[in-house]
């Protein structure tokens, strides 16, 4: 959706266009359904956070108090939000796909399992670094979005964003590299 | 920003250290959310969303927070070439917020008179535009009183009118900012109505409907001028200004009594309120509802015949509910003997009732426009001395099978009306930059 269709979405959404808020919704929850997955590692979760960060959307469109330009960054935001309240409360655990655990399908699973607790691996690292970095890598390397949507999303800067995704990266290298090392920044 | 991420990007990759490339990947792979799942989720939203009434507070509050900090916001723009880095106003940001206090008061000094002065003829759009609003709203908040605030809130919304009509005769469209901040002149308006004196409110009311009306006609002339324009259904900004014309109306027609008995706008107050000796600590319902304040009787009420009561006043109604005190004596001119038992539970007469005032109402019902054409007699009587009831207490108001608090009898003001309930502003949520 390119920004001029986004502003006059959102331009709809606040006069109470009720179709525009069914366009926001397939619009931008399959985005923050990859989001948050990616960041959870769980189904069930990362659904939990698309459907709470629609009805805060609608709560907050209520209260006059809902996003003002960047519809996208604001869902960005508040989905962010609720994957850190929801690690806080209950830390990552990588889930065991159903179907490696029986027998007949074990063995074809087992390239499946690796790349799952690889990447276990790599969300744990991910967590490891503070809130702001973990959403700039995340929008940045696995969401696709530029810099200047990224600064859009954690409100900052060009020259901000990029010494953050600077340092962030350094920090996912040494985890990576040395699993052993604890230091997060 | 919805596009699918994994742009080969060279030069997004260039300087990510291979393991953390190869680390990343491994979370690109996301599997389908469960479809049933997925639907239902979709549909509880959707639900959700036709219960939401945008119309009834959105736009207004929306305002209201653009109001407190869609200045700032503007002058924060205005700074930002000057800053090192891009601002934006938010609560985290205390050194910016001073730092637009700063600005604003040095505007306030007259640092800037002109550019003020000069931006109040701008229309939306306009680059002094921000200027004019923003030190109306200064102006506003530098506003104490009810009656001052409601001129300078109507002074704002005509001024919003007229911005509306000059930008239909540029063959421009209106703005939904304009159609948000008369709401939220509007708002204040109606607040202020409702702080004012009953002499005062009487006047504000009056006033208040006739700049309505006059502004209605002017929005009607703009409608012709977009519709003529643009040949397409009405302008949903200019609809806007339309429903906050007429939730004024409303919650203006809603507002509670000053005073029992207020017999509307316009209207003498000499009329003695028969049921001024009780004064009901519990809402009474009136049998009529209660006469808009825009309804101004076009005749003179007075009586065809003489108010005389011609049969001695036996209640017929029990008294109302539980909790009614009588709070001024009455003394029966004539030996009163109550009819029917006393039936208000928890009714403890603290004051021998004494009327004060022979029951002869000396002026009809004063609901205006309605002018009696029977004699009004009271079947009413007054209570008796012993106010002690000899019934069963009646059963709490509201409770199943019993009816509410008893109607007062026709051919007397209204008592106090039904109080409306203010609604509380509903907590906020996780917005841009808050914890949601």
């Amino acid at each position: 959706m390119n920004v001029k269709s986004s502003e006059a979405l959102l331009l709809r959404l606040q006069q109470g266009d009720q179709e525009a808020l069914a366009e926001v919704y397939d619009t931008y929850a399959p985005a923050l359904y990859r989001y948050a997955y990616r960041l959870t590692g769980h189904d069930d979760s990362a659904q939990d956070i698309v459907a709470e960060t629609f009805l805060r959307l609608l709560v907050a469109l209520k209260n006059g108090s809902g996003p003002e330009t960047y519809l996208s960054a604001w869902l960005y935001r508040v989905a962010h939000n609720l994957v850190v309240d929801l690690y806080r409360r209950q830390p990552e655990q990588e889930p065991v796909p159903l179907d490696c655990v029986q027998p007949p399908v074990a063995e074809q699973c087992e390239a499946a399992l690796l790349a799952h607790e690889e990447a276990g691996r790599v969300r744990a690292a991910l967590w490891r670094l503070t809130p702001l970095q973990q959403q700039i890598v995340s929008l940045r390397f696995l969401e696709g979005l530029s810099l200047e949507e990224v600064g859009q999303v954690v409100q900052r800067n060009l020259s901000a964003v990029k010494a953050l995704q600077h340092r962030a990266i350094e920090s996912l290298r040494r985890m990576l590299e040395d699993p052993d090392d604890q230091t997060t920044l | 920003m919805t596009r699918q991420p994994y742009d080969d990007d060279p030069e997004l990759w260039a300087d990510v250290p291979p393991a953390v490339r190869h680390g990343l990947e491994q979370l690109r792979a996301v599997p389908d959310p469960d479809p049933v799942a997925w639907e239902a989720r979709r549909n509880e939203f959707l639900a959700a969303a036709r219960e939401w009434s945008p119309q009834a507070v959105t736009s207004a509050t929306r305002a209201r927070h653009k109001d407190r900090e869609g200045w700032q916001q503007t002058i924060a723009g205005w700074l930002a070439p000057f800053t090192s880095r891009s601002i934006s106003v938010r609560k985290e940001q205390p050194m910016i917020t001073a730092l637009v206090k700063i600005v604003v008061a040095l505007a306030l000094l007259g640092g800037t008179a002109g550019t003020v002065s000069a931006s109040q003829d701008s229309l939306p759009g306009a680059l002094l535009y921000p200027v004019k609003t923003a030190w109306e709203d200064v102006q506003l908040g530098l506003t104490f009183t009810p009656a001052a605030r409601l001129e300078r809130a109507l002074a704002m919304a005509e001024e919003r009118v007229q911005e509306a009509q000059q930008l239909a005769e540029g063959q421009q469209t209106l703005p939904v900012q304009v159609a948000n901040r008369y709401e939220a002149h509007w708002q204040v308006a109606t607040e202020a109505v409702a702080g004012l004196t009953e002499q005062e409110r009487i006047q504000a009311q009056q006033q208040v409907e006739a700049t309505l009306a006059r502004q209605q006609q002017t929005l009607a002339q703009v409608q012709t001028q977009l519709q003529l324009r643009e040949g397409e259904a009405a302008d949903g900004s200019l609809q806007q200004m339309e429903r906050t014309m007429q939730q004024t109306r409303e919650r203006l027609g809603n507002l509670p009594a000053v005073t029992p008995g207020y017999p509307g706008p316009g209207m003498p107050s000499t009329f003695p309120p028969a049921n001024a000796p009780l004064t009901s600590t519990l809402p009474l319902t009136p049998t009529h509802p209660r006469p808009g304040p825009w309804l101004t009787p076009t005749l003179p009420l007075t009586p065809t015949t003489p108010l005389t009561p011609t049969t001695p006043l036996t209640p017929t109604h029990p008294r109302p509910g539980p909790g009614l005190t009588p709070t001024l004596p009455l003394t029966p001119t004539t030996p009163l003997t109550p009819t029917h038992p006393h039936p208000g539970p928890g009714l403890t007469p603290t004051l021998p009732l004494t009327p004060t005032t022979p029951l002869t109402p000396t002026h009809p019902h004063p609901g205006p426009g309605l002018t009696p054409t029977l004699p009004l007699t009271p079947t009413i009587p007054p209570p008796g001395p012993e106010l002690t009831p000899t019934v069963p207490p009646s059963p709490e108001p509201g409770a199943p099978g019993t009816p509410g608090p008893q109607p007062l009898p026709t051919g007397e003001p209204g008592g106090p009306g039904p109080q409306p309930t203010p609604t509380a502003e509903p907590p906020g949520s996780g917005g841009p930059g808050r914890r949601p």
